[in-house]
């Protein structure tokens, strides 16, 4: 499997594991109800015997389940380390840039229309200027 | 462009947009929705990643504590002509070594998320720009000053007859109009290009974050449920009331976990962001559509953040 689909080997790995632990956690814990439900039957809680080899088969379940905790742990390791996010996060990153782009030529419209108003009342000003000095000249 | 080509563009576009179904205003819930919705999604992943990495160092103590795994400086370290002094635990085993103080476990697929995360605060940026209201502002203010200057000019005896200003508020109001389409026609094209884009990059990356968060999960349903089991062998062993609701109380705790479904907010992720993308495309999607996608989008995250903050909680008792 190629290095850009390993998410989906890793995803696959952990399910299957999974699965086989559930299976093992089950037949565990049947064990532990066969214990109980003959302890119940015989109208007595667990002797110490009992409890004994129910705290045995209860550690056996989180020991199994500390196996793939360190299973799992290990392969978010790999996953947050595959070429994918690599990739994904490079195509981002130039769909962030573009955007940002995008909004830098909103500003550039905005500076147009304000260069355009600029020019108008500059020219309206020096209208104004000349139409007073003529005003004000003999010639006039 | 010059302003000349400029104006005459917008004439051109104003009329293409005039016709199109949806405003870019209609545009800024929905979007300003998914960015929020993607803000909680993206902190809830980097809650989720440090509450990992604590529980792994718990367990990898525990090991140590039980003589599993050994102590061991990493090669190299912690001698006075060393440049680092870092601690392994090697299994007695397999003899494997692993940092005993990992910083963190996925910040790549954090960091890429905030990567989306930034993307989205984009979106919002180009769909709330008020280009078009700050040119409108440049405009009645260049349109003034015509008005004045055709003032000057009428005194000292040109133009008699009609008054410029009857011209200049129509053409403004036109411009202001042109302007208005032109600006939305750029958001819409920005946000059309961007989502197209964007949409196989989120698509694969909310693949991963929904395989990663239902494997993150996996420790959480570890610690619970060795939770009740222990809750258990304290009810077998005492047999008492306040044992069994101890038991009661813990596997209600883990049930509601499991019923909390921690990958579903990515499931929605890809969802919205698609409904959103295809909308931009022209597609025959409703907005309504797109605004209901994005709804349960922001009501996952929501029900994301309850489940992260009950963790974390929980991780302190």
């Amino acid at each position: 499997m190629t290095n850009g689909r390993i998410v989906d080997e890793i995803v696959a790995s952990v399910e299957t594991a999974h699965g086989e632990l559930g299976k093992l956690e089950r037949e565990l814990q049947k064990e532990i109800d066969e214990i109980r439900i003959s302890a119940a039957r015989a109208g007595r809680s667990p002797n110490p015997e009992e409890l004994m080899r129910l705290k045995e088969l209860r550690a056996e379940k989180a020991e199994a389940r500390q196996v793939l905790a360190d299973l799992v742990f290990f392969n978010l390791i790999r996953l947050n380390e595959s070429d994918e996010i690599t990739e994904l996060q490079r195509k981002m990153d130039g769909i962030n840039s573009a955007l940002r782009d995008d909004l830098e030529d909103l500003k550039r419209i905005e500076r147009y229309a304000e260069i355009a108003a600029k020019v108008a009342d500059a020219l309206a000003k020096a209208t104004e200027k000349l139409a007073s000095l003529a005003a004000g000249s003999p010639i006039g | 462009m010059s302003i000349a080509a400029w104006g005459r563009s917008t004439f051109v576009v104003a009329i293409f947009v005039s016709f199109s179904a949806c405003s870019v205003a209609d545009y800024e819930k929905p979007i300003s929705d998914f960015a929020d919705a993607t803000t909680a999604a993206a902190e809830a992943l980097d809650s989720l990643d440090q509450q990992i990495t604590t529980l792994h160092i718990a367990a990898l103590n525990a090991q140590v504590v039980a003589n599993k795994k050994i102590i061991k400086f990493d090669d190299g370290d912690c001698e006075s002509d060393s440049t680092n002094c870092r601690l392994v635990a090697t299994d007695v085993i397999s003899d494997e070594s692993e940092p005993l103080t990992p910083k963190d476990t996925i910040g790549r697929l954090t960091a890429l998320l905030r990567s989306i995360q930034a993307y989205a605060q984009n979106l919002t940026a180009v769909v709330r720009a008020d280009t078009a209201a700050k040119v409108e502002m440049h405009t009645n203010s260049a349109l003034g000053s015509i008005n004045n200057l055709s003032a000057t000019v009428e005194k000292f005896g040109g133009n008699k007859g009609v008054a410029v200003s009857d011209y200049t508020t129509s053409f403004g109001k036109l411009v202001n109009w042109a302007v208005g389409q032109y600006v939305a026609k750029v958001k819409l094209d920005a946000l059309g290009q961007a989502t197209k884009q964007a949409q196989p990059v989120i698509e694969r990356a909310s693949e991963i974050f929904e395989a990663a968060a239902k494997l993150i999960s996996v420790p959480h349903r570890i610690k619970l449920s060795n939770a009740v089991d222990n809750s258990f062998q304290a009810f077998d062993t005492a047999h008492d009331e306040s044992s069994l609701n101890d038991l009661i109380v813990k596997a209600k705790a883990y049930d509601s976990f499991l019923q909390a479904k921690p990958s579903a907010v990515f499931v929605k992720l890809r969802e919205a962001h698609g409904a959103l993308a295809a909308k931009l495309q022209d597609d025959d999607l409703s907005l309504s559509n797109v605004a209901g996608k994005i709804g349960a989008y922001v009501a996952e995250a929501k029900t994301l953040m309850k489940i992260v903050r009950e963790l974390r909680d929980a991780g302190k008792k």
